[in-house]
């Protein structure tokens, strides 16, 4: 598929890390961890960690600070929402993994990308997994649909929504919808968007399994 | 072999037998290091005066007026430039570059990588503005009453040293490879005071002298 590029190992003073370019946004994830944080009460099961930072020339409408945070905050908790059921949090008692993106460009949908990259960078990682998160976006413009949108289409929008799931295991991790659209556009446009997750899926394992392949995971 | 003493010379210092490099780095990185530069190599076993590969992309973020990707061994470092339009009369407009260099979360070694930024930031805005790279009037829209402001923003995303050398790099190509667009005049005839977006039609490069490579 031509729509996404993905490549992990990126940063190399992190445990895992991923980049990731779709729809027209570029994305960088670094995971960090196993930590231990002697504050927290004792948990049988672990936590994730996100943090996400947008660069200053990452928009191409420059936005005030106050919605650049907003959107860095909103992010880091749909990425966390979309990541959690995913990972073996119960073989990580009392430690927590940080998941760390950073956005150099931002496109028609950015969560999507933050997801995959996420995904992805967990698994070059090794961090014990379900499955591996696919996750896309799709627009509708009341006639059309499109699947990862571009900046230029997301413009046209009139409703967006986003699934994550984990395809291996046909099971949905998230769903976002925002705008105004019929009851069968939705359901038409989550159909779609699984699709699209599924065929992300098959790009991300293709990646990995070529960097097993050279030794590299 | 003589036992350790205080003051022995380095060629008779006893072998540390049975303790692994990466211990050795850890517990004693001034021991690990002098071993290595006593046979003139480094680690990673380049001769003490050879660089590491450099590797430069520019031009590559949409979003940004112009920018430059640079990997210097493991330092990877992304500068972007931004801009706005800076109207006035009293005192008359003037241009200028501002550079910051940030380590955001994403990045190894952020305690080392910051105390790093912490220098190299103020560093590479010195050698930027007394390099004569960008000279007085490269930035007047109108002289004396508009001039761009620019922003350069230089993120270092996984650091392995050498953040200057790296990041003084990325900064000079993004502003080379920055491209501004028209600026927009109002119905007064006066230039509009805003941020700049990139140009559909490309955008003018800037006039440069050339670049800094060394610190100021």
């Amino acid at each position: 598929m031509a729509a996404v590029h993905a490549d992990v190992g990126v940063i190399t003073a992190a445990v895992g890390s991923a980049v990731i370019e779709l729809g027209g946004s570029r994305v960088l994830c670094a995971i960090y961890g196993p930590n231990v944080d002697s504050r927290q009460e004792f948990s049988g099961r672990g936590q994730l960690q996100c943090d996400v930072q947008y660069a200053t020339f990452a928009r191409r409408r420059h936005c005030e600070p106050a919605a650049i945070a907003e959107a860095q905050a909103e992010v880091a908790a749909d990425v966390l929402a979309a990541l959690t059921p995913a990972v073996r949090l119960e073989d990580y008692p009392k430690t927590s993994w940080a998941i760390n993106i950073f956005v150099v460009q931002e496109g028609g949908a950015v969560l999507p990308a933050a997801i995959n990259a996420a995904s992805l960078a967990l698994a070059h990682a090794s961090v014990h997994m379900r499955g591996l998160v696919g996750a896309s976006a799709v627009i509708s413009t009341g006639d059309d649909m499109q699947v990862h949108p571009t900046e230029e289409a997301a413009g046209t929008a009139l409703a967006t929504v986003i699934v994550a799931t984990m395809p291996a295991l046909g099971q949905t991790c998230l769903v976002r919808s925002a705008g105004r659209a019929s009851p069968v556009q939705v359901l038409d446009a989550v159909a779609a968007a699984r699709k699209g997750c599924g065929d992300i899926h098959a790009h991300l394992r293709k990646v990995l399994l070529a960097r097993a392949a050279d030794g590299q995971l | 072999e003589d036992g350790p003493e205080g003051g022995a010379p380095a060629q008779e210092r006893p072998p540390l037998s049975g303790i692994a490099p990466d211990a050795l780095l850890r517990l004693s990185p001034g021991e690990y290091f002098s071993r290595f530069l006593e046979r003139g190599v480094r680690p990673d076993g380049r001769g003490v005066r050879d660089p590491r590969p450099v590797a430069l992309t520019a031009g590559s973020i949409a979003t940004a007026l112009g920018s430059s990707t640079v990997r210097m061994g493991n330092t990877l470092v992304v500068a972007g430039v931004t801009a706005t339009t800076h109207v006035s009369a009293d005192p008359p407009a003037a241009g200028a570059i501002e550079v910051r260099v940030e380590v955001p979360s994403v990045c190894g070694l952020r305690p080392a990588a910051s105390g790093a930024a912490d220098l190299v930031g103020p560093l590479v805005q010195r050698a930027l503005d007394s390099s004569g790279m960008v000279p007085r009037g490269a930035l007047d829209i109108v002289p004396g009453r508009a001039a761009w402001r620019l922003r350069v923003d230089a993120y270092c995303l996984d650091f392995d040293g050498s953040l200057f050398d790296a990041a003084l790099l990325a900064v000079t190509s993004a502003v080379r490879d920055a491209r501004l667009p028209p600026a927009r005049v109002g119905e007064d005839g006066e230039v509009v005071a805003e941020e700049a977006r990139p140009d559909p039609a490309g955008g003018s490069p800037l006039e440069l002298g050339p670049a800094p490579l060394a610190p100021p």
